[in-house]
């Protein structure tokens, strides 16, 4: 049998699949990826960073907005310039993406340029991309190998998840949008609806109405970001009303007809209730399916269920030599978890050591404003799972840098078990706190006591010290309070 | 000049042993006395020492390998020098090795690279569910970087040890060596005394024929004491154990009550000027009893560290204790039963540690689930009478009950 061609070959090029190309390359495989479309996948492309470049944005012309309260007189009208903005926001994701093109090369890793379909276990074919580029797109990198069949010992899937949609909200190019189109707006909507309150919905209302767009957020379940302990989600969710954006919790969205170049939506309340509302644009943010289909894999027996491919802890599927990680694996769909996933499952087709990956240890981050970050379980959660738990809460109001920054809003929710001491997760609302959660998580992964992050020294003055504050709260013994 | 350091024959009937782990690494240098590794028998187990000084050169088992007695356990030389020099001067030496100490040892250098899995390591929250469980940490295997035991390994032995409470040892296969049961044989079997059951036997014979024994029984409400000291483990993620505070208690208690702190004679007594501890090993087929030498004026630490050295020295056999005891303490607590000691001769008295239990008893106006000890005291009534033994008695319980030396 002739030598393969690689010895891994990874099918999409988005954080989980480009990292797990050069790691492999760096354990001495032979390694290429596959992708169709952009170097980065939609996490650098039509995901974290472009919306994060974008609400930078927002936060520069607010900090502008209020520049008098700091003692800052500026002349003039402070308006966004949206289509800046968003050329910003493309040259970031441009120069990422490209950053992504040189990490390859420099680990030797092959990038075959197409779409992949299995063929058999170590058998990928590559053809020319049945899936229209989302506009505008980074140009392709160079010297990619072209389409063809190519053999590998093992095969990584990691085609990552697009945007789920709903009958009646399919996106349309011109008020229905996704992420793709509300990431490149030419100019901001005079009203906008987003559907979904998730961490892409949020983020986009956050931005939106930064813009000066009217913006209503409508969610199906009782509280915003339902993924997050839901004190830190009614915070939110105050935030959001004082900076004007209307929110709707246990509201269906029923009929939507076009009229006019807006549509009419029609609302029904938890009690039946029935509105009608007119928007410009409608953002639909209900969540990402994983990308599953055309890759052969009913016909090679592996494993799928609606929710993913399924894998055991190192991302083996039910088909010999062939894997799977990231989004297409389950959720959560979130990047840190993919990269995670790409060094392990890689590291085990290496020398076998692999391990298993504990999703309450997987923090979660939203860029709105305000920020939300958290890690572990919620203290509801935490009682369920059968925990007597201690809860320690420290607002931003009493520290004193949150103060000096003006950014007096948030707040430090920490829970313990009470009997171990266990730090079972951190929930946090207010400035920065997607910067300030790594402390909770390297607590937590080493399997720190409430005992030892009392004995921690924190520096002052610092955001972080409402982070021990916290902690000294969960036992009584808060300082500042 | 390569030299094979070798499995130790510790006790008659024992053949091979398992390799519990390594304490040195290949090119590490050792000294006359260093750990090398621990072993374990059927009945216990021990640490081997180097008796030979250089630089590690070849390891030929890897932990939970069978390690054939007076085989090589691991091969010491120079510096620098080959392990094929090392193997073929173990050869030169008549020593065989292993023949599947080559594949192993291969495989251990490209797992890890880096030290085995040490039981050392662990992660607070791990350690203190194993502290509110009574697990002993040590006795697992990790999971976590580097082998650290985190809160997985922890919760995987509790439950384990909830499915099968008895199977442990239940699937021992009698083997010849063994003199109880003998299934295969209906005859009865005689049994000599060796050398350490003779002098046992001599001794105790002498001290409960001779010495007018008293006992005197006590309970100490542990229950703060284990608050303290579990909280100063977590902290400082320390060893002591609950015997360790017994002993240093003990001998603090003792230097208020000279006359049991003395050599008994049929003329009189030598109150001894130093407090010394004995603290009774079991050990293979026998029982030692090193001494801590001027316990009082120890640390709670020191005297803990000792313990533990002596104990695993007395488990191969070796006294390692400078002192000679004064007063002993038997303790089988962790067996469950109650204990009314012999006398270590010429000593005038001897504590038995029984075991904990947790009684509803009426505390501070209320009633709480205590943590109660049983004491015992065996004293030589010609040196000492009923009350001064319960005064002792009394005294003891008091300061461990109040014993707060965790530094």
């Amino acid at each position: 049998m002739a030598r393969p061609d690689y010895d891994l070959i990874v099918i999409g090029a988005g954080p989980g699949g480009y990292v797990a190309a050069i790691r492999a390359a760096q354990l001495g495989m032979k390694a290429a990826v596959v992708e169709r479309e952009h170097l980065g996948g939609i996490c650098l492309n039509w995901g974290c960073i472009p919306t994060k470049a974008l609400l930078r944005s927002a936060e520069v012309l607010e900090h502008t907005q209020n520049a008098k309260d700091f003692g800052i007189d500026v002349e003039g009208a402070v308006e966004a310039n949206v289509g800046a903005m968003v050329a910003r926001s493309r040259k970031v994701s441009a120069q990422l993406n490209g950053g992504v093109g040189h990490l390859l090369k420099k680990n030797k890793v092959d990038i075959i340029w197409g779409e992949a379909k299995l063929l058999a276990p170590g058998k990928v074919a590559v053809a020319a991309s049945t899936k229209t580029a989302v506009e505008p797109s980074h140009p392709a990198p160079r010297q990619t190998k072209g389409y063809g069949t190519y053999s590998a010992k093992g095969t990584i899937i990691a085609t990552g998840a697009r945007p789920r949609v709903l009958p009646g909200l399919e996106p349309d190019g011109e008020i229905v949008m996704t992420y793709f189109e509300a990431m490149v707006p030419k100019t901001a909507p005079e009203s906008l609806l987003v559907v979904g309150s998730g961490a892409i919905g949020m983020e986009f209302a956050s931005f939106y109405a930064a813009m000066g767009t009217k913006v209503t957020v409508v969610e199906l379940l009782s509280e915003v970001l339902p993924q997050e302990d839901p004190e830190i989600a009614r915070l939110v969710r105050d935030a959001f009303k004082k900076r004007g954006i209307e929110v709707l919790t246990s509201t269906k969205i029923g009929q939507i007809e076009h009229v006019d170049g807006a549509a009419k939506v029609q609302f029904a309340d938890s009690a039946g209730k029935t509105t009608e509302r007119k928007f410009d644009k409608i953002i639909s943010a209900v969540g990402v399916v994983p990308n599953i289909e055309g890759l052969g894999l009913e016909a090679l027996g592996v494993d799928v269920t609606k929710i993913g491919i399924t894998t055991n802890d190192a991302g083996a599927t039910s088909c010999q030599g062939i894997y799977a990680i990231g989004d297409v694996a389950g959720a959560p769909m979130l990047a840190h978890k993919a990269e995670h996933e790409a060094v392990n499952c890689v590291e085990a087709i290496a020398n076998g050591s692999s391990h298993a990956l504990d999703k309450s240890r997987i923090p979660g981050c939203t860029y709105c404003q305000p920020q939300v970050a958290s890690v572990g379980l919620t203290e509801d959660a935490a009682r369920e799972a059968g925990h007597k738990v201690k809860v320690g809460r420290f607002p931003f109001a009493a520290n004193g840098k949150a103060v000096a920054l003006g950014e007096k809003s948030g707040l430090v929710k920490t829970v313990f078990d009470e009997v171990t001491g266990e730090l079972l997760g951190a929930h946090l609302v207010g400035p920065e706190v997607t910067e300030l959660i790594h402390g909770f998580v390297t607590a937590i992964g080493h399997e720190t006591t409430d005992e030892h992050l009392l004995q921690l020294i924190y520096p002052h003055p610092t955001l972080s010290e409402a982070m021990h504050e916290s902690v000294l709260d969960a036992r009584g013994t808060a300082l500042h309070i | 000049m390569a030299k094979p350091i070798v499995m130790p024959q510790v006790g008659q009937d024992l053949t091979e042993g398992e390799l519990i782990e390594w304490h040195v690494q290949v090119g590490d240098i050792v000294k006359k006395g260093d750990i090398l590794a621990v072993v374990e028998s059927e009945k216990a187990s021990f640490e081997v020492e180097a008796y030979e000084e250089g630089t590690v050169l070849k390891r030929f088992y890897e932990p939970g390998d069978m390690a054939i007695v007076l085989e090589p356990l691991l091969m010491l030389g120079e510096k620098g020098e080959t392990v094929e020099e090392a193997s073929n001067a173990a050869q030169g030496n008549e020593v065989s090795r292993p023949n599947k100490s080559e594949e192993s040892v291969q495989s251990a250098d490209n797992a890890t690279g880096d030290r085995p899995a040490s039981t050392t390591r662990s992660s607070p929250l791990a350690r203190r569910i194993a502290a509110l469980n009574k697990l002993d940490i040590s006795s697992l295997k990790g999971t976590g970087p580097k082998g650290a035991i985190v809160k997985r390994d922890v919760e995987a032995a509790l439950k384990s040890a909830e499915i099968s409470p008895a199977s442990t040892k239940v699937a021992i296969p009698p083997s010849a060596s063994q003199p109880l049961p003998a299934p295969t044989s209906d005859e009865d079997v005689e049994q000599p005394f060796n050398k350490m059951r003779q002098v046992i036997a001599n001794r105790l014979l002498e001290s409960k024929q001779t010495i007018p024994h008293f006992y005197l029984m006590a309970e100490a409400d542990i229950t703060d004491l284990q608050i303290r000291r579990k909280a100063h483990l977590d902290i400082t993620g320390g060893k002591i154990s609950l015997n360790d505070v017994i002993v240093h208690a003990t001998a603090l208690t003792l230097l208020e009550y000279p006359d049991l702190n003395s050599f008994v004679s049929n003329t009189g007594v030598l109150k001894k000027a130093q407090v010394n501890i004995g603290v009774a090993v079991s050990v293979e087929n026998g029982l030692m009893v090193p001494a801590i030498e001027n316990t009082p004026h120890k640390s709670l630490e020191e005297i803990s560290s000792l313990i533990r050295d002596y104990a695993a020295a007395a488990r191969r056999g070796i006294d390692k204790s400078p002192a000679k005891s004064t007063f002993s303490i038997s303790n089988l607590g962790m067996y469950g039963v109650e204990v009314l000691p012999i006398i270590n001769l010429p000593e005038a008295g001897i504590l038995g540690v029984g075991p904990t239990r947790r009684s509803v008893m009426e505390h501070r106006g209320g009633f709480q689930a205590r943590d109660i000890m049983s004491l015992s005291l065996a004293a030589d009534h010609r040196a000492v009478d009923g009350a001064y033994g319960a005064q002792f008695l009394k005294s003891l319980v008091e300061t461990i009950e109040a014993y707060n030396e965790f530094v």
